[in-house]
């Protein structure tokens, strides 16, 4: 989106005074409002579809095939569609990137909640489409695929866990299915104006932002990876080293009150 | 949730079981069977009604004459027309189209539209009014520094991004509509031209009601510019803007303000004698420096504007001044400017607008 | 083609700028490898620019573990509509092992361009577009953590041989994973970046995680500028 200089400075004058005014009117920690859909594509094991109040959509499809993990040991692929972008784009590739290594990290997806029997596990397929953004997509992204894999369900084994002496493919249920019980990292966009920062920087917010931030989360703890990330081309600047520490803190402190959200529908 | 984050789960409408889709594919069969029955029942249905409105929706059988000429929004199928978009049915002679109910703003002659320049180009600007064309501005039809009765040379012509850049909004009138449909500006009034000292926001164009005013002085000293496009500007009021809204003689200030539209504002005070607008045609109209005075307090109201007029935008609710002001004291309700933008919030506040004027008893 | 384009007196594509002979003992020094002794964990640099001759400026940065080539092409004029101000754009490419996915490079590339974006003075380039090409001919790092400082180095560096205006000389310090960009002498960050390991920020680690990678920038900084200030004098 192009804004009008009179616009930007307006925007810019009102997010760095102290305290910060945001355009509509939240607090520096508020998130817009979310709505989300599970569960809604049936050849999937688990599938998520967020919408934001600016129009922001992503779905994520979650599904599983099941690997030998002495051969297979990546048992997360995390693939990225965005909507209107090539797949070489840096947008899709950096995003692509972000996200394997917040899901990959041995901190994000714990794998051993994969595992099938001592030989087999499941391997998961995360899809990821986004069919329109008008902030950095990031937050949207984790957090579908947060509550997709908390929708997920895998079929329940009926065989026996030890099949390292026996030759034998894992046996599943019929109908009976368990969920899968992990806990995926979140993802948080930070914007700096001057000496303020806050959560979820909408698209007039990133315009004039004089830099942004990346922050992980996952359990009460801020985790890595964390980075600088450019909202615009215009504004950027560099910023107090303390406001990179009042960012982690402010993700610290609210991470739990987003996971609690997503997952408690 | 402590308003960090507001989380709704939602079902979506794909999310049938498969046996709900089956009979639902049943019941398509039985209407396409059915189809002539049920256009020929709807046209006479039409016939008799004296208003003429006919509500389709996308898909929906409009007729099966072939006499009718098949206009925008519908589609021909086996002799058969069909309505591509939702709306309501419009005959004229032999032409049959579907006038969508939401849609991108259609300019008309004497619309009072925000816009942003999306292209300078030669001796005009290209501007982007949400309609299906950018609009256009030529160079002729703007006030330049200098004055009305300035000539206009090729010195203006190399210096157009220093009048009007990419990105710059404003308002303008539309003159008049090319062959294609597509809009030509103007900003020869000082009540039109560069925007400044506030905030952008945007609603469906369908939602904007036309009305003789568009531009209102609000309680809080906040001025609105209600785009017929749909473009939104909330700024600080401005000397200019009292003015204008001031009844002949009379006191200034926002309570004049319900006056104002029933009143003959326009004709009045937007008359300035030629020495003003030479006066006010400086370099100074086209300056992208904002009021240096503009408090937080104000800032804040112009924020709380515009979440009001979100929600309203979300409730479906046609935006006029009178509804802009009574969402906004129906906001005060709530302390917490970000608290606006929760879906409850926005619900409520719809229905005690729609409450206030049951109650004056002016709903329709 | 708009009007002022048309006014431009535009001169036959292979017209050169008259040459005089120069009066002055000619410049006989071309910028020449420089060794920079080891102190305090900073591995021993060779620093040398303007290698590359069909581009606006380049260096080479190597060390034992790593070599790293920049270049830097522009400012060119870009085609498209009307911009403001310049646009970096900067592509990062593996050596002869392909050692880093693409898709990692082009994520660091970005996070590049956005330190890059706040020190070049862009305002005064409109209409023009800067391309740098990083090349990480050798690297013995295995951890582009590790190698980010000496990437920011060389490409700020092959941007001052490149003569386009910079408002502040930045470079990169990494400290246990931690890699921060600084300006204005450790004052202000403009990039920061954590690949791996938990963020322990409490106030004791933070200050200490800050202050000794401020330390290290001011060692990488005086490197820099005692580098060019050499390249000056001869």
């Amino acid at each position: 989106m192009v804004l009008s200089v009179a616009e930007k400075s307006y925007l810019y004058d009102s997010l760095a005074s102290k305290p910060s005014i945001r355009p509509d009117g939240r607090l520096p920690h508020q998130f817009r409002p979310i709505e989300i859909f599970t569960n809604f594509l049936p050849s999937s094991d688990g599938s998520s579809r967020i919408i934001a109040s600016d129009g922001s959509e992503c779905i994520v499809s979650i599904k599983s095939k099941v690997v030998d993990h002495s051969i297979e040991n990546d048992l997360v692929q995390v693939d990225i569609n965005v909507a209107g972008e090539r797949d070489d784009s840096i947008i899709v590739e950096t995003l692509s990137s972000l996200m394997n290594k917040v899901l990959k990290s041995n901190k994000g997806i714990d794998t051993s909640k994969l595992q099938l029997t001592k030989k087999y596990s499941f391997k998961i397929f995360i899809d990821v489409l986004i069919i329109s953004s008008y902030s950095y997509p990031a937050s949207l992204i984790s957090f579908s695929i947060f509550s997709a894999l908390k929708a997920t369900k895998l079929p329940k084994l009926v065989s026996s866990f030890d099949d390292l002496e026996v030759e034998e493919l894992p046996m599943f249920h019929d109908y009976d299915l368990v969920t899968l019980d992990v806990n995926p990292p979140l993802v948080f966009v930070l914007a700096i104006v001057g000496d303020n920062i806050f959560i979820d920087p909408a698209s007039n917010e990133t315009e004039v932002a004089n830099n942004g931030l990346i922050v992980t989360w996952s359990n009460g703890k801020v985790i890595s990876p964390i980075k600088t990330l450019a909202l615009n081309d215009r504004y950027i600047n560099g910023f107090n080293p303390l406001l990179l520490k009042n960012g982690i803190k402010l993700v610290e402190q609210y991470g739990q009150n987003i996971a609690d959200a997503l997952e408690n529908l | 949730m402590s308003g960090v984050i507001s989380v709704v789960k939602r079902h979506g409408d794909f999310q049938y079981s498969v046996d709900s889709t089956n009979i639902q594919n049943d019941e398509d069969e039985d209407i396409s069977m059915s189809d002539v029955d049920i256009a020929d029942r709807k046209l006479s249905k039409d016939n008799d009604n004296e208003s003429g409105l006919q509500i389709v929706t996308p898909g929906e059988l409009v007729t099966d004459d072939p006499i009718w000429m098949r206009g925008h929004g519908t589609y021909f199928l086996d002799n058969m027309t069909y309505s591509s978009v939702a709306g309501a049915v419009s005959r004229v002679n032999r032409l049959l189209s579907v006038i969508p109910l939401k849609s991108r703003y259609s300019p008309e002659t004497g619309d009072h539209i925000v816009g942003r320049v999306a292209e300078v180009g030669n001796k005009r600007w290209r501007v982007d009014i949400g309609g299906k064309q950018h609009a256009i501005l030529m160079l002729g039809s703007v006030n330049l520094p200098g004055g009305i009765l300035r000539r206009k040379s090729e010195s203006d012509e190399l210096q157009m991004r220093s009048f009007l850049k990419e990105g710059d909004l404003l308002n303008a009138e539309v003159q008049s509509l090319f062959q294609d449909g597509s809009a030509s500006l103007h900003t020869r009034s000082l009540k039109y031209g560069k925007l400044r000292n506030g905030m952008f926001c945007q609603v469906p164009s369908s939602l904007i009601v036309r009305s003789k005013n568009h531009t209102h002085n609000l309680p809080g000293n906040i001025t609105v510019v209600l785009g017929v496009n749909g473009f939104i500007w909330l700024r600080k009021t401005s000397q200019m803007d009292l003015v204008r809204d001031a009844p002949p003689g009379g006191s200034t200030g926002a309570t004049s303000s319900q006056r104002s539209t029933a009143g003959p504002t326009g004709a009045v005070s937007l008359n300035p004698s030629i020495t003003r607008l030479e006066e006010e045609s400086s370099w100074q109209i086209y300056s992208d420096e904002n009021d240096p005075t503009i408090s937080s307090n104000i800032r804040k109201t112009i924020c709380r504007y515009a979440n009001v007029i979100k929600a309203l935008a979300f409730c479906e609710i046609g935006i006029t001044q009178e509804r802009v002001i009574s969402a906004y004291e129906a906001s005060m309700a709530y302390p917490n400017v970000g608290s606006l933008i929760e879906r409850e919030t926005m619900e409520s506040i719809g229905h005690d607008v729609l409450n206030v004027e049951k109650m004056r008893g002016n709903a329709n | 083609m708009n009007v002022q384009d048309r006014r431009r007196l535009l001169g036959p594509g292979n017209a050169k700028p008259i040459a005089f002979a120069s009066s002055l003992e000619p410049e006989t020094e071309p910028l020449k490898a420089e060794e920079v002794a080891k102190k305090d964990g900073i591995p021993s640099l060779s620093i040398k620019s303007d290698i590359i001759e069909n581009c606006n400026g380049s260096t080479l940065i190597e060390s034992d573990e790593f070599s790293i080539v920049t270049s830097v092409y522009g400012p060119k004029s870009i085609r498209g509509s009307f911009t403001s101000q310049g646009t970096i754009s900067i592509q990062l490419k593996n050596g002869i092992v392909e050692k880093y996915q693409t898709n990692e490079l082009k994520e660091v590339a970005s996070w590049l361009v956005g330190i890059f974006n706040s020190v070049v003075n862009l305002e005064k380039y409109p209409k023009s577009g800067i391309d740098i090409f990083v090349n990480l001919v050798i690297d013995k790092t295995n951890d582009i953590s590790k190698l980010i400082p000496f990437i920011v180095m060389s490409t700020c560096l092959a941007l001052v041989d490149s003569g386009i205006e910079m408002i502040d000389l930045t470079t990169a310090a990494e400290i246990d994973g931690n890699v921060i960009s600084f300006t204005k002498g450790g004052e202000e960050i403009v990039g920061f970046w954590k690949d791996n390991g938990d963020a322990v920020f409490n106030d004791e680690d933070f200050t200490s995680i800050l202050g000794r990678c401020k330390e290290q920038y001011i060692n990488y900084k005086s490197l820099m500028v005692n580098y060019l200030l050499q390249g000056k004098k001869k």
